[in-house]
C-alpha cells in the first residue's frame, strides 16, 4: 500500500526522525501548523495546501495524469 | 563496535557541561562524566536484565549504556536495579512508551518505589517526597529520563513534542509510604510485602488536594472528587489510569472512618464528575468523535474521570500535613509494576 | 578522558526497512501495475481535531476533480495510541493508497 503523509510543520522533525529510524522515505506534504482550533476559513486554507500537495504526489506516483 | 568515546580531558566542570551540550546530551543540569571506571563500578554486581529497543530511535540499550546514564544522573551502584526495573516497566507495551515520549502532553515517567528497597536506598516516601532534597529520588527518576533521552532519542523539540513539558520531566520518583493504614499499592497488586517493586505511569505532575478543614473521610473525598473533576485532563477523554497519592494524615482520617482503597475508589467513581457545562461545546463535539459522552439524568449530565473505577490507583506518600495529590496520566498508558531484580 | 557513550546500544539492524512510498507497491499490487485492492484512497486520521476534516475534503475533491475513488476515511481510536495493526492490515487489503494525517 502506497502512502502520503500530510504533516504539520511543527511535527516535521518528528516525522523525519522516525523515518530515519525506520529507514523509510515517506512522501510528505507539509502544511502550516496547527490544523486544530482553526476558524473555517483558516482550515480551508490548510485543506487547499494539503490537497494541492497530495495531488502533486499522486501525479509523481503515476496515479493521476 | 566500541561504546567508548575518547574525549579531550576536561578538568573544568563547565567545560564538561559544554562538551555535553555540544553533543545534545543531558537535561540542562550538570552531569557526572561516565568514565569507564565509574561505569565499571556501577555495573559491579548488577543484575542481568533483558532490555528491548527504545523508541523513538529503536536502539536497544546495553547494560553499559544504562549504567553510563546512571552515572551521569548521579546514581550510586545500589540504585541501578531500581532503574533497570523502571526501564523494563516503561517498555511494557501497555505503557505506550513511544506515544508518551512523542506526545504534546506534558507527561513524564513517574516512578513509585515500594517495599524494603525504598528504605535500603533512602528513597523518600515522607515529607517533600515529590520535591527536591533526596538524592535517590532525584537521581533514579533523572537516570530513567536520561536513558530515554540518550538511547531512545526523545530529544525535546525533535522527538519529544511536549507543548510545555513539565518540571517532572527532570525527575519524577518517590517512595510509597509504610505510614499507611492499608496494605501498599504493590501488595494490593499482588506483590509480596518483602519485595522491592517499581510502578511506573506516564503522568502529569501532581495536582495538590489541600484540605485542612474537613474532619471526616467523606469530607476529604468531596475535596478529592472536586480536584479530580477537571475538564482539561487527558483522563476525561483518553481515559486510562490515574493515581490518588494520599498524604498519611488524610489516609488516617479515611481509615478511621472505615474507608478502604476499594470503597474510596468506588466513591470517587460516583462523585468525581465533570458537569457538562464545564466542557466547551467544541470539546463536547470532539469527545463524541472519540466515543466519550456524558452520563446521568438529562438535567444532570456529567463526564466521568476515565472509563472504569479500576483505573484509579491509590497509594500513600508524604509527611505531616493536610495535603494529598491527584496524579492524572497521559491516558493512553498504564500503571505498570515490576519487581526490582 | 575515556567515557562510555550514553547513547550507545544495539541498532535496530534486524528491523527491515519500511517499504517506502517510492518503492514498488505492497503485495496487493499485480504484475501489470494494477491492484487487487478494490478501493482507491483511504484517509487515516490521527484523531486530532482538524485532521479528519482535511482528509475528508481531500477524499471528496480527489473523487470530484479526478474521478479517483471510491475513497474512505478511518481514524486511530485516540491520538494517544498507535493505530491497531488489524486496522492497518484491513486498510492495506481494501485500498491502494493511503493519505495519513500527522500533526496537531
Amino acid at each position: 500500500m502506497r502512502s502520503i503523509l500530510v504533516v504539520t510543520s511543527s511535527f516535521l522533525p518528528l516525522v523525519q526522525a522516525q523515518a530515519t529510524a525506520r529507514r523509510a522515505e515517506p512522501r510528505l506534504v507539509v502544511v502550516d501548523h496547527p490544523v486544530g482550533g482553526l476558524s473555517p476559513d483558516e482550515l480551508a486554507g490548510r485543506t487547499d495546501t494539503a490537497y494541492a500537495g497530495v495531488v502533486a504526489e499522486l501525479r509523481s506516483m503515476g496515479e493521476l495524469s | 563496535m566500541s561504546d567508548v568515546l575518547d574525549l579531550p580531558d576536561v578538568d573544568d566542570a563547565w567545560d564538561w557541561m559544554a562538551a555535553c551540550e555540544e553533543r545534545g546530551w543531558g537535561d540542562g543540569l550538570p552531569m557526572v562524566p561516565p568514565t569507564e571506571e565509574r561505569v565499571a563500578a556501577m555495573l559491579a554486581g548488577a543484575p542481568r536484565v533483558d532490555l528491548g529497543p527504545l523508541p523513538p530511535r529503536g536502539v536497544t540499550p546495553t547494560l553499559r549504556s544504562v549504567a553510563a546514564n546512571a552515572v551521569m544522573a548521579g546514581c550510586r551502584p545500589a540504585d541501578l536495579p531500581v532503574l533497570l526495573a523502571a526501564l523494563a516497566a516503561v517498555q511494557d507495551e501497555a505503557y505506550n512508551l513511544h506515544g508518551t515520549l512523542a506526545t504534546t502532553h506534558p507527561c513524564a515517567p513517574m516512578v513509585l518505589v515500594s517495599g524494603p528497597v525504598r528504605d535500603a536506598l533512602g528513597i523518600n516516601a515522607g515529607g517533600n517526597c515529590l520535591g527536591q532534597g533526596t538524592r535517590a529520588n532525584a537521581v533514579i527518576g533523572r537516570a530513567l529520563s536520561l536513558v530515554l533521552l540518550h538511547v531512545g532519542g526523545a530529544r525535546p523539540g525533535v522527538l519529544d513534542r511536549s507543548t510545555q513539558g513539565s518540571p517532572a520531566k527532570y525527575t519524577y520518583c518517590c517512595g510509597e509510604s509504610d505510614d499507611s493504614p492499608w496494605p501498599s499499592l504493590a501488595v494490593r497488586r499482588g506483590f509480596g510485602a518483602d519485595e522491592g517493586v517499581v510502578s511506573v505511569m506516564a503522568a502529569e505532575p501532581p495536582h495538590n488536594v489541600n484540605d485542612h478543614g474537613s474532619t471526616t473521610g467523606a469530607e476529604i473525598l468531596l475535596t478529592v472528587a472536586g480536584t479530580m473533576a477537571q475538564p482539561g485532563s487527558n483522563n476525561v477523554y483518553v481515559r486510562g489510569p490515574h493515581l490518588l497519592l494520599l498524604g498519611p494524615e488524610h489516609a488516617a482520617t479515611l481509615h478511621r472512618d472505615g474507608w478502604t482503597p476499594e470503597t474510596i475508589r468506588a466513591h470517587l467513581w460516583e462523585h468525581a464528575r465533570i458537569p457538562v457545562e464545564h466542557v466547551s461545546p467544541g470539546n463536547r463535539r470532539q469527545f463524541v468523535e472519540w466515543g466519550v459522552e456524558p452520563d446521568g439524568p438529562p438535567h444532570d449530565r456529567a463526564y466521568t474521570v476515565s472509563d472504569d473505577p479500576a483505573n484509579l490507583h491509590i497509594a500513600v506518600a508524604g509527611g505531616a500535613g493536610k495535603h494529598s495529590a491527584w496524579i492524572p496520566s497521559f491516558g493512553g498508558t498504564a500503571l505498570v509494576s515490576r519487581r526490582v531484580p | 578522558m575515556r567515557i562510555v557513550d550514553p547513547t550507545s546500544g544495539t541498532a535496530p539492524e534486524d528491523t527491515a526497512a519500511v517499504t517506502t512510498a517510492a518503492d514498488a507497491p505492497a503485495g496487493t499490487r499485480r504484475g501489470d501495475g494494477s491492484s487487487a485492492a478494490s478501493r482507491a484512497v483511504c484517509g487515516l486520521s490521527n484523531s486530532k481535531p482538524g485532521a479528519h476534516d482535511i482528509l475528508d475534503a481531500i477524499g471528496r475533491r480527489l473523487a470530484d476533480d479526478h474521478g479517483l475513488g471510491p475513497n474512505g476515511l478511518e481514524a486511530k481510536p485516540s491520538a494517544a495510541v498507535g493505530a491497531d495493526p488489524e486496522l492497518l492490515d484491513h486498510l492495506a487489503a481494501q485500498y491502494r493508497l493511503a493519505v495519513v494525517a500527522i500533526g496537531d
